[in-house]
Formats: C-alpha cells, structure tokens, sequence
C-alpha cells in the first residue's frame, strides 16, 4: 500500500504540465540524439545540463531522465534503417533489423522495437520502483568500509563484463581514479598534481572530459572514415507487423524485459550488454537459429527490449546507493549534484517527491516514445538526410558550449579538446572507454570510503574484514579477480560489446 | 611497435609521473593517510598493469601508418581549428569566433567548397547563437561587438 500511495505522489508530480513538458522535451530530445549518430545520451544529457539550472530538481531529472531512456527509443531508427546504430547498444539490431528492412519489412521492425522497448522499459520501471527502494534502506547500513568494498567489485565487474583484456580495462579504470585525484585533497586541502593552475584545484570536472572522451574523440576517429548510406523512410501504413511477426516477438521481448532488467543492474556498458545477451539468448532458444542475421524479428524485439529495460535496471544503484553504472547516468548524477541533491539511500527517504515524480514520470516518458517514435519516425528518418560532413561541425559546437556552459570555463574547453585526443587513441589503441568515466567519477568516493575505513580502523586493514557486508564484498572480488586472471590466462573467445557513452 | 606496447608505453609514462609526483606529497600513515596515499597506491599499480601491457604487446601487429594522409590528417585539423576558437572565444565573442570556426571546419575539414562554406557558417553560427543563448538561456561571451 505504502508503494501505491507514493506512486499516487509521484504521478500528482508528474501529471503537472510542467513537468509533462519537460519530460516531452526529454524524450524528443533524446530521441534526436538517439538517432543520430555521433550524438550519444551522454552529450544529450550534457549538452541540457545549463538549461536545467532555472528549473527546480524534480524537473532537471525527468528531463534528463527522458533524454536517457529516449536515446535508448531513438538508436533502434538508424540501426533498422540504415544499418548504422544510432547508440552503441542498438548494434546488435543492425544484425537482423537491417536485413528486415531490405526484405521490404522496416516498418513491423520499427513497430516490433517500439512496442519491445515500451514493454521492456515499463516492467524495468516496476522492478525499478520495488528493488530501488529495499535497496536504499539495505545500503542505510553501509559505511565505509562497505562502501569501499562495493566499489571494488563494481571496478572488478568492469573487468569481466569490459571489452577487451581484463588488464586493459583495469589499466583504464585505475587511469580514470588518478585522475580523478587531481585537485584538493578533501581531508587535507593539500593540492595534488595542479601544478599552479587554479582552475584545477576543484579538480578535472567529469562533463568536459566525458564529452571530450566519448564526443570529440568519437568525431576525430570518424573523420577518417567516410560514412554515406542510403536512407529508407518507411510509411505509416506499412509500420504494422503480421500476426505471425507478432506472435514471434512475445517471447523475445518478455525475455528481453527480464533478462536486461538485471543486467542493466551491473556497471559498465549495460545497455550494450543487454542487448547482446538478449540476442545470443534468442539465438539459443530460436528452433532455426541460423536464420538469425537474415532477418528475423526475434533479433529485433529481444535486444531492442534488452536494452531499454537496462534503463530501469541502470536507476537502481544509481537512485538507491549513489553508484552510477554508466557514463550517461553518470552525468545525470552531475546534474542532481548542482542541484543539492545527491542520489543514494537518502534521497528517496528525504526527497521521496523526487524519486517518486521520476518513477511516475518514466511511465509516462514511455507512452511518449512510443508516441513519437511511430507515427513521426518518417522526420526523425529525415535527420539522416543531413550529410555527417554538416553535422559534425554542429556536434562539435555542441559539446564546446554545453561544456563552456556548465561553470563559463574556457579552461573546460581545454580540457574537453584534451580528452577528446585521449579518447581517440584509446579508440585507436582499442581500449574500453567506459570503465575510464565511470572510475573518474567514482574515484574521490572509493578514495574517501578507504582513508575513513583506516582512520576509524586505527590503520588495520580488519576492518574491510569485521563486517559482514563487507567481507562479503571483499569475497565477491577475490573471486572476481581470480576469475579475470583465470579467464586471462586462457584466452577464448567472447562476447565484446562495445563501449556504451555513444 | 605494436598498438599494445605503445599504450603500455603511454600508461608506464603517465603512471611513472603519477609516483614521482605523490611521494612528494604528505603520505602519512595507515592511521592517518595522507594526500599522496591514495594516489601512490594507484600509480603503482598503474606502472605494474602498463608494463603487463607493454610485455604483452611484443610480437603483436605493428601500428599501421600507412593510408592516406588527407584522412589521418584531419583529426589534427579540428584539434587546431579548436585550439582557435578556444582561444578566440571570449576576447572575441560566440558568434563571431564560431562563424570562423565553423567556416574553417566546412571548408578545411570537411572540403566544402568557398561559397557553400561561408553559405553554411553564416546560416549555422547565428541559428546557433540564438538556440544556445535566447533559448537555452546560455551565458555566451558577447565579445568587443556586444553580440
């Protein structure tokens, strides 16, 4: 009853006009930005973050939070379309989603990856709104050492779930924590590694080097390569799919629902992750699995409802412990941050109007989207047109401004031109990007967590092992890292999705 | 050199300067850890992953610098044209630095031709001017022109 009730609240909130059309511009927003390649959630997000400074906190969030799961709507266009993934997690919907569209079939796979990623996203809102807050009230018991010892698995998740080699993702992760030492020192007020400049002695701001990483250095490797396709712009009359596609597609996309719910819980790349896992699932229990890649709506309907149900999944840490799981969720958490309000266990006891009016007004984001994303996917299409060679002067102004914006920093500036050349060699060096943001953003936590943990500990390290939570923790990551070097040791093949932030 | 050894080589770099530069801070103790603790730790551990990847990158694929010089060059090209506008951007104002950055971008980076450039930036700069600063309400510097 106490769940309904505040439900009941949080519509009260978020059936506002107000916020009804923040949480449209969200979603339209998103949606663009999910469909056009270069753009991903992470600079959507940011690019709006000065724009949500005159609005109150429960509004910036539903925006946001409308941009991220929008994306998510937005990535399949490109990638049925185009055979070009508009986000990195629509990938794995080229396979098959492409294939349909050159069979004459674009618009039951438009309308098949709406409907999996309305369904997907809504049951992840469920689980959202019944895990976030039995987790919030678990992790009212963490301290440090706890803490401490969560992140540390999340970090040695990475390593598991990353692209590429554990060593190279760790390499990523511990480059993200130095750098995110840089600045004063938040016991001491000694100034670390500033090296007189004043601009960074609050420290390397998490934004610009977000942008810069996933943004600008997206567009310095694209430059090189010459990106023209054909465009095919379906009709509303030719959206709706055979009964036989629809039947075909309910599993997959219960599948789907679950199966990224709980992945979408994990740090790292989620989404992209959901909707691999999605697909390899469907393969395995398709009775004509080599037809996958030909053109089957299962390999449409299983990712595309993987990787928006992620999105629930995602908001759990990030609602109830304060952890965000990837870079875009990451920058939301920037955002709340200028607004107070700092996300975690809290939160939703102190500003339940918030977590409340968020949950409600994802319910009625989804509706939107597929609002939008059906009878207006021929204008969103129409964004394609737009040749990359237009576009990419445009992004790159997008993400100088949106990072100028945040603190009026030309020193920012820098620091995003500085990231986007680390991010393109790290592309070119094949590294994973996301374990860098997400270590960048985590690092003055873990840090804070493990100089508490030793000063109240008096300096022994038995303090990570005295408490339960902890050592359960702390036994989670050996196994962990054993399991890294294990899996490093004998190398085989894997499942490498790329990097999410795109 | 393989693409592995010279990431190895960069990491080993940046972790070497990490070392160097924290156990010039106050370390403390585990009792009370000071500001180049934590930072110390990392840059060992940095060093010793960076040397795994160097090791391992022998008898790897060497980087490739062939292909056409035009394509690898323009990634250098925005980095410069950036430099710019970074610079030119508050002495000079938004609006006029970004229609010289967006037109050395159309006709530099992306070849357009002249006239389609100056076309492009001329309609592109204001349209932007005016989305960033009237409707987001974004405080753009204005410049000796007062834009």
């Amino acid at each position: 009853m106490d769940i309904f009730g505040n439900l009941y609240n949080g519509f009260q909130t978020a059936l506002s006009l107000h916020n009804i059309y923040l949480c449209f511009i969200g979603c339209l927003w998103g949606t663009m930005v999910g469909v056009l390649p270069g753009i991903g959630p992470l600079a959507g997000i940011a690019i709006l973050i000065p724009a949500t400074y005159k609005l109150d906190p429960t509004g910036a969030i539903i925006m946001l939070a409308g941009i991220y799961y929008g994306a998510m709507f937005g990535g399949s266009t490109t990638s049925i379309l185009m055979n070009i993934p508009g986000e990195s997690a629509s990938v794995v919907t080229c396979l098959d989603g492409y294939r349909m569209t050159q069979k004459g079939r674009a618009g039951p796979a438009l309308f098949i990856a709406a409907w999996g990623s309305w369904f997907g996203g809504t049951l992840s809102i469920v689980g959202l709104m019944l895990m976030a807050p039995i987790l919030a009230n678990f992790a009212m018991k963490f301290g440090p050492p706890e803490m401490f010892a969560l992140l540390l698995v999340a970090f040695l998740l990475l390593g598991v779930l990353g692209t590429g080699s554990f060593i190279k993702t760790m390499a990523m992760v511990l480059l993200g924590l130095l750098i995110g030492t840089v600045g004063m020192d938040p016991f001491t007020g000694d100034l670390r590694f500033t090296h007189g400049i004043r601009d960074l002695y609050d420290g390397i701001g998490f934004v610009p080097v977000a942008m810069g990483v996933f943004g600008i250095g997206e567009i310095l490797a694209a430059t090189e390569e010459s990106l023209m396709r054909d465009v095919y712009k379906p009709r509303l009359r030719e959206l709706l799919p055979t009964r036989e596609e629809f039947r075909a597609s309910i599993g997959p996309i219960f599948r789907g629902s679950i199966l990224g719910f709980f992945v979408g819980l994990l740090p790292g790349s989620a989404h992209v992750l959901a909707s691999f896992v999605s697909y390899i699932t469907e393969k395995k229990v398709a009775k004509k699995p080599e037809e996958f890649g030909t053109g089957r709506i299962e390999g449409v309907a299983g990712p595309e409802t993987a990787n928006n149900a992620a999105t629930g999944g995602a908001m759990v840490p990030f609602l109830a412990l304060g952890i965000p799981t990837g870079p875009a969720i990451a920058v939301m958490m920037i955002a709340l941050l200028l607004h107070g309000i700092r996300p975690g266990p809290l939160m939703i006891s102190e500003q339940p109007q918030l977590f409340w009016g968020l949950i409600a007004s994802m319910y009625i984001g989804n509706i939107i989207l597929v609002a939008l994303n059906l009878p207006f996917v021929g204008l969103f299409v129409s964004l394609l047109r737009v040749p990359f060679r237009i576009l990419m002067p445009m992004i790159l102004l997008i993400c100088l401004v949106g990072t100028y914006s945040v603190n009026l920093s030309s020193f920012e500036m820098v620091i995003l031109l500085c990231s986007g050349v680390l991010g393109y060699f790290l592309r070119k060096f094949k590294y994973d990007l996301a374990p860098f943001i997400l270590a960048l953003i985590l690092g003055p936590i873990i840090e804070e967590a493990f100089r508490q943990s030793l000063m109240r500990s008096g300096g022994s390290f038995s303090i990570f092992w005295e408490s339960p939570i902890a050592r359960t923790f702390i036994i989670i990551s050996l196994l962990l890292f054993l399991w890294n070097i294990y899996n490093t040791l004998r190398p085989g093949k894997r499942i490498v999705p790329m990097e999410e932030g795109k | 050199m393989s693409k592995e050894s010279s990431g190895g080589l960069f990491l080993l770099f940046v972790g070497s300067y990490a070392f160097f530069r924290s156990i010039q801070l106050p370390i403390g103790t585990w009792k009370q850890p000071g500001p180049g603790l934590f930072p110390l730790l990392l840059a060992v551990l940095l060093c010793i992953v960076a040397a795994l990847i160097f090791i391992s990158g022998k008898g790897k694929e060497k980087i490739d610098w062939r292909g056409s010089i035009g394509q690898r060059m323009k990634p250098w090209q925005i980095v410069i044209l950036t430099i710019g506008f970074i610079l030119a951007m508050k002495p000079g104002g938004y609006l006029v630095t970004s229609l010289f950055y967006l037109f050395g971008l159309f006709l530099w980076v992306c070849r357009f031709r002249m006239w389609v450039a100056t076309v492009l930036s001329a309609l592109l700069a204001p349209a932007t001017w005016y989305f960033f600063g009237k409707i987001l309400g974004l405080h753009l510097p204005v410049g000796p022109w007062r834009l």
